[in-house]
């Protein structure tokens, strides 16, 4: 027999993205390299770490689990964690102490199993560096750990996680790290100055998100599927399922969804054969892939020739609970959704910096739930609702627990 | 004397008003359920007679109640009184039922002195068991120009989703709040 009781584990950060995978690199080299090592993908590692958040249909994870390893969850503290065999969870701001608890707490049990292995004389000779089926042998005992400890932030010096994850004063609910990430990080602008201007403007032609809406537009008008030809591959409207069809993977949508490279691209009628429809590996809702192609490609910035002074007309909520969402999304949406404000009013009466604002406007607008209402020009001052502590404690409440 | 505040979930039989406030209520849900006897007994075996009750309990101790007013239309006597007094309505609307838009447009219009009053927030339920319509369907039956009703697809088994709509209701009463 060759156990190797005490080896590293191996650690799978393939289902993270590639910042969180590089800030979680940084962990492992300073804090963590005696017990574990990392692996973007490699399906026999012993350990997932799933962000939850990423995962809005939480039944894919079971997909992910391929060997039945263990698994980490990173989440922030409105998602339900996970409970089930061999599932931890640490919620979001992760802190070093806690995620390296976990990680002691699965090499443990690895090496415990191993060892009644050994004693049971079962024939499990690999080492856990090799076999992740292995370590599930046995079920948890251990109850699935909610962290979530205030303390124990101090060391934790990782310039970008700690910008990111680090729990904000103003608000724990949705961590700076997905607004930076989303949003961007322009300053706000003084409208008055051209220069500081033209650093808000993007031109949709040249972003995918443009050619999304035009292609679903074409489709449903003509009640057909739609390719959408772009230098680096196509795209499919599904105009039955109202799905967009493709084959790129997570990396690579990503880089498409926010790149200005679309400018080459086509749009044609289309009518494809089930079975042919099939050689496209992933399809997305369309107004989900819309939406998060618009936040991408905005961070921060409107469409060309969008006015910052006249108000903004909502016509309908979008569907927040089944999109990405931002900080301040709801706000916003709010303050639009009861008053009459140019996006420069909503900035300075929400006191929220501009970028929040013209994200949401940008998605908003590409799934045409908003645009600028070029009749009423008059913006309504935000009034303060004698209940507003009250409803303070009540969302503080609802974003903690 | 702490205030006390209350947000009332109404909406027809088995919208999962009941499921609604368990999922976010911090003490167990007071169920007032019995056994079917009616129309609703082909809907589900049991039913909310009287009124479902849950609570958030604040820091302070300040409660806010949680109301779920009995689907069945024979009690909307009831709907006025439970609402009095309350933050806003968060109505849910099973949406694999057929009727599912007739009965948005009934609840919006009994609870119309409420919701003026107030605010209001519709949760499609089920949408992921037989959807009957699309959101734009339901958004197509609303009044035009401000206030826009908020309308989202959500899982009353949720936390996560309950507690979106409850912040887009205090939002949407005040835009202002500050966390």
């Amino acid at each position: 027999m060759n156990i190797q009781h005490n080896s590293k584990l191996k650690i799978s950060l393939n289902n993270l993205d590639t910042i969180t995978q590089n800030t979680l690199k940084f962990f492992f080299k300073s804090k963590l390299c005696e017990k574990a090592e990392l692996f973007i993908n490699d399906d026999n590692a012993n350990v997932l770490i799933i962000d939850l958040d990423r995962h809005y249909n939480k039944e894919i994870i079971p997909n992910l689990k391929k060997n039945n390893q263990y698994v980490i969850f990173l989440h922030n503290e409105m998602n339900t964690p996970i409970s089930e065999e061999n599932t931890y969870n640490v919620t979001k701001p992760v802190q070093v102490k806690y995620l390296k608890q976990q990680i002691s707490f699965i090499s443990q049990r690895i090496n415990d199993t191993e060892k009644d292995d050994i004693v049971s004389g079962k024939e499990n000779t690999k080492s856990i560096t090799t076999t992740a089926k292995h370590v599930h042998s046995k079920p948890s005992s251990q109850p699935f750990g909610l962290i979530n400890n205030k303390s124990d932030t101090q060391n934790f010096k990782n310039n970008h996680l700690d910008m990111a994850l680090k729990k904000s004063t103003e608000s724990s609910t949705l961590n700076q790290y997905k607004a930076h990430k989303h949003v961007g990080s322009n300053r706000d602008i003084n409208p008055d100055n051209p220069e500081e201007l033209k650093k808000i403007y993007h031109n949709p032609k040249k972003y995918l998100y443009h050619h999304l809406v035009q292609a679903v537009k074409l489709g449903k008008n003509n009640k057909t599927d739609i390719l959408i030809k772009t230098l680096f591959g196509n795209l499919y409207f599904d105009y039955n399922s109202q799905n967009i069809l493709h084959s790129f993977n997570k990396a690579k949508m990503r880089y498409f969804r926010s790149s200005p490279l679309f400018i080459e691209t086509k749009i044609v009628k289309n009518s494809l054969s089930e079975k042919s429809k099939k050689e496209y590996t992933i399809s997305q809702n369309a107004e989900s892939l819309i939406w998060q192609s618009a936040i991408n490609a905005s961070k921060g910035r409107v469409p060309l020739g969008t006015s910052l002074t006249q108000t903004i007309e909502m016509t309908s909520w979008p569907n927040f609970s089944r999109l990405l969402i931002f900080r301040y999304v709801i706000q916003i949406a709010a303050a639009w959704s009861t008053h009459h404000m140019s996006l420069l009013d909503t900035a300075s009466q929400l006191k929220i910096p501009q970028r929040y604002i013209f994200t949401l406007y940008n998605a908003m607008l590409a799934i045409e739930s908003a645009n600028i209402n070029n009749v009423i020009n008059n913006t309504t001052k935000l009034n303060s609702d004698k209940r507003k502590s009250v409803f303070s404690k009540i969302l503080s409440h609802i974003f903690n627990h | 004397m702490k205030s006390n505040h209350k947000i009332i979930f109404s909406g027809p039989v088995g919208a999962g008003k009941t499921t609604a406030i368990t999922s976010i209520s911090d003490i167990p849900t007071v169920r007032t359920e019995e056994a079917a006897s009616d129309e609703t007994k082909d809907l589900k075996d049991t039913t909310t007679v009287a009124l479902d009750y849950g609570a958030i309990i604040l820091q302070d101790d300040t409660r806010i109640h949680l109301y779920g007013t009995p689907g069945q239309k024979r009690f909307d006597f009831m709907w006025e009184i439970l609402t009095n007094g309350g933050i806003g309505l968060l109505l849910l609307i099973d949406g694999s039922d057929s009727n599912a838009i007739n009965n948005l447009k009934f609840f919006l219009s009994s609870f119309k002195n409420f919701i003026n009053k107030t605010s209001v927030v519709v949760g499609i339920t089920k949408q992921d068991v037989n959807k009957k319509y699309n959101l734009q369907d339901y958004q197509e039956v609303l009044d035009k120009g401000l206030p826009v009703v908020p309308i989202f697809e959500i899982d009353a088994r949720s936390k996560k989703d309950v507690s979106l709509m409850v912040e887009t209701l205090l939002y949407t009463l005040d835009p202002k709040i500050s966390i």
